[in-house]
């Protein structure tokens, strides 16, 4: 039984030199062109444009949002024993009754 | 042609400055290393070709990242590694996707295939690409470095970021598969 030793060197001039290991003739100058092409690259044009966009966008979605939020809080109030947040997001109060409202209709629209 | 004897450090420093002449020159100095890592890894075609290229595309991506504390040639050859073991995975993917199974195998071995050569050494490449592709991925990375690109076992565990034992019982089991299959080529 050979040792490991042994067969890296029986067994590698074998592997090392059963072909050839290059590239075909122009490697570096395809390997520039890919760079340059990926340089340009419309990733990075989208990603420019979305955050552009993203920019113009996220103050007129914030003051949207200040809007609903204080039109619920003008709406609805606290006054139903609501937190400001609930209030805020426009949720309904939950009471036992509403509670079981719900699940009468659950079961109302059953097979039942 | 830049000088060849300009310091790998000194081509990098202007490759940061956006010398692309410098990176190219960087890429003619290393293809050869990286071409018979991922040769080794794939066996030569369009698909060695493409991750060669990626091998250098992520280089330069990583050109500030690189610290130099690796040679670059080490760097080079671990990026070009990792980026073979994801080819063979996503050929081994697609094969099992889309081939029957008794199809898979010669596919694999038929996929490292050049031009014709004499038939004496073609048949040799073949055998030898043969055994090599029926190794497990992380097997073949090590006999690929071991044996073809010749680095130690401290650098091939370096490489893969491997204790050296785990590099040397990879080595011990692949070559325990590839010695029946090239034994009539160590008689010859």
């Amino acid at each position: 039984m050979m040792k490991d030793r042994d067969l890296v060197d029986a067994l590698g001039p074998i592997v090392r030199d059963a072909e050839e290991r290059r590239f075909e003739p122009g490697f570096s100058h395809r390997v520039m062109e890919r760079i340059r092409a990926e340089a340009g690259a419309p990733v990075i044009v989208l990603s420019s444009a979305l955050r552009r966009q993203f920019l113009r966008l996220a103050p007129i979605a914030a003051a949207v949002l200040v809007a609903l939020s204080a039109y619920s809080l003008l709406g609805l109030g606290t006054s139903s024993g609501q937190s400001v947040l609930e209030a805020a997001l426009g949720l309904e109060p939950l009471t036992v009754e509403t509670a079981y409202a719900l699940d009468q209709g659950f079961y109302t629209d059953g097979d039942d | 042609m830049m000088n060849d004897r300009i310091p790998d450090g000194e081509l990098l420093q202007r490759a940061r400055s956006g010398d692309q002449a410098a990176f190219r020159t960087l890429v003619e100095r290393y293809e050869q290393v990286v071409a018979a890592t991922v040769i080794g890894m794939l066996g030569s075609g369009p698909e060695a070709e493409d991750v060669g290229q990626e091998t250098f595309i992520r280089f330069y991506a990583s050109l500030n990242r690189f610290r130099e504390e690796a040679s670059l040639k080490t760097y080079l050859t671990r990026i070009a590694i990792n980026l073979s073991l994801n080819s063979i995975k996503r050929r081994k993917r697609f094969l099992s996707r889309h081939v029957e199974g008794d199809l898979v195998e010669t596919i694999e071995l038929d996929s490292g295939a050049g031009p014709a050569d004499r038939a004496e050494s073609r048949e040799v490449r073949e055998v030898v690409r043969h055994a090599i592709d029926r190794l497990a991925p992380k097997q073949r990375a090590v006999v690929t470095l071991r044996l073809i690109d010749g680095y130690s076992t401290r650098e091939t565990a370096e490489i893969l970021g491997l204790p050296e034992g785990t590099v040397l019982s990879r080595l011990s089991r692949a070559l325990k598969k590839l010695q029946p299959q090239l034994q009539p080529l160590m008689e010859a």
